[in-house]
């Protein structure tokens, strides 16, 4: 935990997961406000206009119908009509309640006696069962009534069975029959009011319902509403009867509450989901740094040979990586030169000083022996003398190599065959080589030309071609190609001998180092100087029993480049 | 036209319609200034016998008038070629007027085409209101009413009297075939909660109580979660629609037929409606003008059938019938063709029994027991007319909507058809007491005025 706590990665986490709650904060903050304002709107200034109107929808509906009943209880025709009579009279006011009666919202025109007791029906369009196809279940006895300027409302007669329901206007008629006390009714579909209530209520958010005078709560349909809880007194449209508005705040609360549930749920999820990512991510991040850091550990060490696993991906990390190899590789290479120059600086210093104290001795021993060779008459000694002047000749050449070694002459590249590099080495060598019975033979792209030194190229050439014939067997074979690789002439030393154990191969090229018996341990580190003098590079690989190759590539010469690849 | 007799149309204003209208009528109604009359067949003084049929012709119902004339021009056609031949053929007039859809016109359409035409036997009427009305009349004045296209069973139920016939499906015929479907379908998916819409008249209300009754007789097992009233010729269902999709049935039954049901379903489909219900409507719903109506993509889960249906049975009678009307029309039939066709063919075939139309009581023993080839006849079936009851007895067909375009500009017909025999779907002797038995308790007291 400690470390999470200062890790940049858990900074990074902890500042993001900051900056989302934040935000989330702020939008709630600005949807609970929104939804409020919306409830407001919805349920405040518009809501008194539309009730009035609404109010006034009922009223003006049920005024016309007063008015119809008041017409048709004043109508001089009708007392004819019940008691029969008048014929003409009876006739006219029948066309005349067939057609009042015709109308979609009325069941039909109801003529009541004294008692209350049925006495005529008309039926209109919208008629159906009690009381004009059947008297069955015709009661208006238990029926609420409301009075209201001699006009009685009775009802409502709640839809139920598959019937209707349906409200009573009922007035005396004006000139009544020989029974006193007839009355008129038209019989109305409760439907009709109600459905001037609105269709979804007002913005679906407050529905205006009817209450009736016997409190029951009637809804857009005529049927009598359910589920309510919160009903609030609206405006009356005649005694006993009243809008009641029932706020349907879940109607638009709910949706909001739920949507607002569901918006802190996603919140959630997003963030754990985040911080699961952070997490993950801090952990990969900190195995990666961990390697680099490792990595620089061992660099510190003195580890030079200690490399970064370079893997596929090309992020910043991996780009450090390789950043890291890269580096490493090169603080390599500089050390391994700078110990190496201050090696031979230190051995050329030596070895020069030490040549030019033998050089001149020797020279005196050579002539010395000559002269006294010359004289000498007994054959024994005279081999002596032989034998010891070649010793003064083989520590003559070692002061040479060590004056080679320790005060290189500078080159002087122009181009060059490498097909004449080959002949002039193939010519030294091969006396050497047919005598021990070995094979020598010279190939490749001969004809590419060679930016270097041609003397000191022979002199590697030759080096490199006596070891190879050296560490042959009798009927071995040496071969020496050539190939333009990429501007460059690889010039490959090869044999089938006997190899270089891997445990001596990193020490070759190391002054002094040999295998042979009468080696002075320098061909091979003059070699590699003068290769490197020549701005080429020189490497060794070889397989133990089956033989060794050199390789040195050597810069082109353009022009001789360009012949190359014509003739190709 | 006829051969028999030339056939003509007229149209004119109406003379007695307006009289019957006084000054303080008129302040309280507006009558329309013009009303449609129409004069088919023989002339009145050659005619053997006269018919008095009431279509409207405008609003919602218009078309369905508009068709009927159109039977009864086939009807009078086919009888013509029949008498072409040589058979004792009656030669038939036949007057129509338009009652407007209101029982108060059609009561004095009536009157006056007894009184002014002479009419021996009177027809037709789409509204179960003013067939109510109009069939108070032929009670009254004994004069054979043959009812062409409304539907209401209690004309032939409770209000049947020796008078009355029918030569269409009631909603009793439908509904025993709907309730069938219904039982078949619950065997399938279960359904349990059932809600009714009808249209506030006696049809719409008789047609729930019809399909209770069917539905019991099966012994289908449901909960009623609504039953709603809207009025005929309502412009605006979006209560009612509301209202059913918070009652959450899993089929709505329908009585609303014509331009309200294609309303209906329209003002249904702008909503979530059609996703959670099925909506059946076995009586009117596969009418050609509402499967012209649901376009190439109606609302899923339609249940339809009708009275007669363009594409059943596959009969050439039945082909032969959509043939000559679409010839004749330049376009296809609505149901209420069929069922004029037929008004007037049970005339003919009538008066030919009784040898005239002179004796009513002759003609209304001819009629009893009538048998008639219709074009929805199914093969190895004859409609007739029930002699207790004086409905014609029929065959059914229940589908559901599907991709048809025989009938342009119908993209989709009523297919997947599950066919009802027509004595499966008689009301029993046992039913016809217990209904007629209830409505004769207190009737006397509130029958309307004479």
């Amino acid at each position: 935990m400690r470390r999470m706590r200062f890790s940049l990665v858990a900074r990074y986490t902890l500042l993001s997961l900051a900056v989302m709650a934040g935000a989330l904060m702020v939008l709630s903050l600005l949807y609970e406000r929104m939804a409020g304002d919306l409830y407001d709107r919805l349920t405040g200034e518009r809501l008194n206009a539309q009730v009035t109107a609404t109010a006034s929808r009922l009223t003006s509906f049920l005024d016309n119908r007063l008015y119809q009943l008041a017409n048709l209880s004043n109508h001089p025709s009708i007392p004819s009509f019940l008691d029969g009579q008048n014929a003409a009279a009876a006739a006219e006011a029948t066309a005349l309640l067939r057609l009042e009666a015709d109308l979609p919202d009325l069941y039909g025109i109801l003529f009541f006696n004294a008692d209350g007791s049925l006495k005529k029906v008309i039926p209109g369009q919208a008629a159906s069962g009690a009381p004009y196809w059947s008297a069955d279940d015709w009661d208006i006895s238990a029926l609420p009534v409301i009075t209201v300027d001699g006009v009685d409302f009775i009802g409502p007669a709640l839809p139920a069975n598959g019937r209707s329901g349906w409200l009573l206007i009922r007035q005396p008629l004006r000139d009544g029959p020989a029974e006193p006390g007839t009355s008129i009714a038209l019989h109305l579909r409760l439907a009709s009011l109600t459905e001037l209530l609105g269709g979804g209520g007002i913005s679906g958010v407050v529905a205006p319902l009817l209450r009736a005078p016997d409190g029951t709560v009637l809804d857009a349909t005529g049927r009598v509403a359910t589920g309510l809880t919160d009903l609030t007194d609206g405006p009356r449209i005649l005694p006993g009867w009243s809008i009641v508005l029932d706020a349907r705040s879940d109607t638009i609360l709910k949706p909001l509450e739920q949507a607002r549930l569901w918006l802190y749920i996603t919140a959630a999820a997003i963030i754990s989901f985040i911080l699961l990512i952070f997490l993950a991510l801090s952990r990969s991040l900190r195995r990666r740094i961990g390697t680099l850091v490792t990595g620089a550990g061992s660099l510190a060490a003195g580890d030079l040979g200690y490399r970064l696993p370079e893997g596929p991906s090309h992020d910043e990390i991996s780009r450090v990586g390789r950043a890291f190899n890269t580096m490493a590789e090169q603080l390599s290479g500089l050390i391994d030169r700078m110990v190496r120059a201050e090696k031979m600086a230190v051995l050329g210093e030596f070895a020069t000083g030490v040549a030019h104290e033998v050089r001149n001795p020797l020279a005196t021993m050579k002539t010395t022996v000559q002269a006294l060779s010359r004289q000498e008459r007994d054959p024994d000694r005279q081999e002596l003398l032989t034998d010891m002047g070649s010793q003064i000749d083989r520590l003559s050449r070692v002061v040479s190599d060590l004056l080679t070694y320790g005060r290189p002459s500078p080159p002087s590249p122009r181009p060059v065959a490498a097909g004449d590099l080959f002949r002039q080495t193939a010519s030294l060598l091969r006396p050497l080589a047919e005598e021990q019975g070995i094979t020598l033979s010279t190939g490749g792209e001969t004809g590419a030309m060679v930016l270097a030194d041609p003397d000191q190229m022979v002199h590697v050439l030759v080096n490199l071609g006596l070891n190879a014939v050296q560490a042959c067997t009798p009927g071995g074979a040496v071969t020496m190609r050539v190939t333009a690789e990429g501007g460059q002439a690889v010039m490959a030393v090869s044999d089938d001998g006997c190899g270089i154990a891997p445990e001596h191969l990193a020490s070759v090229l190391t002054p002094f180092f040999t295998q042979k018996r009468r080696g002075t341990g320098l061909g091979l580190t003059i070699s590699q100087q003068m290769v490197d003098a020549n701005h080429g590079t020189l490497s060794i690989a070889s397989v133990p029993g089956e033989g060794t190759t050199v390789t040195l590539r050597l810069p082109l010469a353009e022009s001789a480049l360009n012949e190359s690849v014509s003739h190709g | 036209m006829s051969a028999c007799a030339p056939a003509h149309r007229s149209t004119g204003s109406r003379p007695a319609i307006c009289l019957m209208a006084g000054a303080l009528l008129s302040a309280a109604v507006s009558l329309p200034a013009h009303a449609a009359r129409i004069e088919l067949g023989a002339s009145a003084e050659e005619a053997d016998v006269i018919v008095g049929c009431l279509y409207p012709m405008t609003g919602r119902a218009g078309t369905y008038g508009l068709d009927s004339v159109s039977g009864i021009e086939m009807a009078l056609k086919d009888l013509a070629d029949e008498a072409a031949t040589g058979l004792p053929v009656p030669k038939i007039r036949v007057v129509i007027d338009d009652p407007a859809s209101k029982a108060s016109y059609g009561v004095r359409i009536a009157e006056d085409f007894l009184r002014n035409d002479h009419v021996q036997v009177l027809c037709g009427m789409v509204s179960s209101g003013v067939a109510q009305a109009v069939s108070e009349v032929s009670r009254r004045e004994k004069v054979i009413l043959i009812g062409t296209d409304h539907a209401s069973s209690r004309l032939t139920i409770e209000a049947g009297h020796r008078y009355y016939f029918r030569v269409t499906n009631d909603s009793w015929t439908s509904m025993a075939a709907g309730a069938r479907y219904l039982r078949d379908l619950q065997a399938r998916d279960g359904w349990t909660r059932l809600a009714f819409i009808g249209p506030d008249y006696d049809y719409g209300h008789v047609s729930w109580l019809d399909l209770q009754h069917a539905l019991a007789d099966l012994g289908v097992r449901y909960e009623t979660v609504a039953e709603l009233w809207p009025k005929l010729y309502e412009p605006d269902y979006s209560v009612y629609i509301a209202a059913l999709q918070q009652a959450k049935p899993e089929i709505v039954v329908t009585a609303i037929w014509g331009g309200d049901f294609i309303a209906f379903v329209k003002q249904a489909a702008s909503t979530r409606f059609f996703e959670t219900i099925r909506l059946a409507n076995f009586d009117t719903g596969a009418n050609y003008d509402a499967l012209v109506a649901l376009g190439d993509t109606p609302p899923p889960g339609l249940i339809l059938s009708a009275r007669h249906h363009n594409n059943w049975p596959e009969t050439g009678r039945n082909q032969r019938f959509v043939r000559i009307f679409h010839d004749l029309n330049g376009r296809y039939p609505t149901y209420a063709a069929e069922g004029a066709y037929t008004g007037i063919l049970a005339v003919a075939r009538a008066v030919e029994i009784a040898g005239g139309a002179k004796d009513t009581e002759k003609l209304v023993e001819a009629l009893e027991g009538l048998k008639l080839a219709l074009p929805e006849d199914p093969p190895g079936f004859a409609s007739y007319i029930d002699r207790d009851t004086h409905q014609i007895v029929q065959a059914m067909a229940v589908g559901t909507v599907v991709p048809d375009t025989r009938f342009p500009p119908a993209k989709v017909m009523v297919g997947n058809w599950a066919v009802y025999d027509a004595e499966d779907l008689k009301p029993s002797p046992e039913v016809i007491r217990r209904r007629r038995d209830a409505a004769r308790s207190g009737w006397e007291s509130a029958l309307p005025p004479p």
